[in-house]
């Protein structure tokens, strides 16, 4: 990463720690350009999820407004708002995703292909979000299949290891070790990314 | 003792863990040094889909949605109706001025019926635009109080929550795994956080079945004087169980789960053993 793309990305995360900010001051502007910030990341991660666009949109409206709701109580020193953000999000699509019951075809959609690609049109938080999707899925790419599955089921699914373990026909021992690894790989490649979200 | 490395490996198994409880508080209860890298290390998982594009009126639909719920600790704001215009009353013809009996009257009562039925068609618009209110008003006051109910249960659910977390997030906090007596790696599992300086604690319980009718789990601490009973465990279908409290009895050394008869009110424990600790406790 050049000092420049550091300097940008910083510069993001100050700007959305600012923006959370007034959200809990009541400001539905700053809560709007939240959303015009990070919609794009949600929307995707909710419909990798649940894998209904619909649906995806749903969960997009309760996240937003959770955050409008609760922005008071976001504590910078636990997560960057991105991953705060993230793990609101994913909560929400994994809660409603066992209330339909559809863990079993969850599991089918992970295996089909991927959505086609939809770019969102604004200029800089694209280049840095695109950097950071590049640096991802390099990260992924140089993971072994099996961990990289195993991280999948539980972080698009939540499921417990022991669930991952049951219907993989996996032995326990084996997730755990595969997750672990794939956590251990994930975060020494990515940890430039980390280290700016700290 | 343990070594840094697999300090690291628990807390990453700790969080990949948390991830199931789908409560992403639980996930951020989890942070504090490295802890809170592993957690945006996974976090970073959201960027490897191509970002997504929502329809327009999903934007329009949070905005009008929290235009119309306040901010919590904010008054709601007022409904007023709206106020009507400004009349023009229908010109009254005063009775001096009328003109003689049959033709003046004639153009009296032509007056009188056009300023009537101006005024019917006026006062009809009148009452089809605060019909219009009325239901609009109506719409949202049947949708208020199940907002307002909604948002009273979560507002208790996730200050329960922010107690407990304020346990496991603590930074002299130590955790305690328990494990099935006989350490099948895929029966139950448990782990009890303990907060050393107030001796706080927090058991959270997960895959136990259950128990049958009749039957009911309660926790016991394991003293130098003793068993002390710590109360009964509730566990749901596919949820985990947790029990609090403020306090531990003094001189604990352990703790495990049994399974008691639910009519005789358990004071010792019973042989059966589901979930033991995995270690002892050193406060």
């Amino acid at each position: 990463m050049t000092a420049a793309q550091a300097e940008d990305r910083a510069r993001s995360s100050q700007i959305d720690a600012a923006l959370i900010r007034r959200v809990a001051n009541g400001d539905q502007g700053a809560l709007a350009e939240l959303y015009d910030r990070f919609s794009g990341l949600l929307l995707a991660l909710a419909r990798r999820v649940l894998n209904s666009t619909s649906d995806a949109e749903e969960v997009l409206q309760e996240v937003f407004v959770q955050v409008w709701n609760q922005a008071k109580r976001y504590d910078g020193r636990r997560s960057s708002v991105s991953t705060w953000l993230v793990l609101i999000t994913r909560s929400r699509a994994i809660d409603r995703l066992r209330s339909r019951q559809v863990k079993d075809r969850t599991l089918g959609a992970l295996q089909q292909e991927k959505p086609n690609e939809h770019t969102s049109p604004e200029g800089m938080r694209s280049v840095l979000w695109g950097q950071r999707r590049k640096r991802l899925r390099e990260a992924l790419a140089e993971l072994p299949d099996a961990q990289r599955h195993v991280l999948d089921l539980a972080f698009y699914s939540g499921m417990t290891q022991s669930e991952i373990a049951d219907s993989t026909g996996i032995p326990l021992g084996t997730v755990k070790t595969r997750t672990l690894l794939a956590m251990k790989k994930l975060r020494k490649s990515l940890q430039d990314e980390i280290r700016e979200l700290l | 003792m343990t070594s840094p490395e697999s300090e690291h490996d628990q807390a990453i198994e700790r969080l990949i863990d948390a991830l199931a409880s789908t409560d992403h508080e639980t996930v951020l209860a989890h942070t504090g040094d490295d802890e809170r890298a592993h957690a945006e290390a996974l976090a970073l998982l959201a960027y490897a889909e191509p970002e997504a594009v929502p329809a327009p009126s999903t934007r329009d639909a949070i905005l009008r949605a929290v235009s119309d719920t306040p901010v919590a600790d904010r008054p709601a704001p007022v409904a007023t109706l709206p106020q009507p215009e400004p009349t023009t009353t229908a010109e009254v013809i005063p009775l001096a001025s009328r003109r003689p009996a049959s033709t003046g009257l004639t153009w009296a009562l032509a007056a009188m019926l056009v300023a009537s039925l101006a005024g019917l068609a006026f006062f009809a618009g009148q009452v089809g635009a605060h019909r219009q209110t009325i239901e609009d008003l109506q719409a949202r006051q049947a949708f208020a109080p199940d907002l307002a109910g909604r948002l009273t249960g979560l507002e208790k659910e996730l200050e329960l929550t922010r107690q407990r977390l304020d346990l496991a997030s603590s930074i002299a906090r130590q955790v305690y795994p328990m494990r099935t007596a006989s350490d099948d790696q895929r029966g139950p599992r448990g782990v009890m956080f303990v907060c050393g300086q107030h001796q706080r604690w927090l058991l959270s319980v997960k895959g136990l079945e259950p128990a049958e009718a009749g039957f009911e789990y309660h926790l016991w601490f394991d003293t130098d004087e003793g068993p002390i009973d710590g109360g009964v465990v509730q566990v749901g279908i596919n949820q985990l169980a947790e029990r609090h409290a403020m306090s531990m009895p003094l001189k604990t050394n352990g703790f495990y789960l049994t399974r008691e008869r639910a009519d005789i009110g358990a004071t010792a424990p019973s042989e059966e053993r589901v979930l033991v600790s995995d270690r002892a406790i050193d406060i």
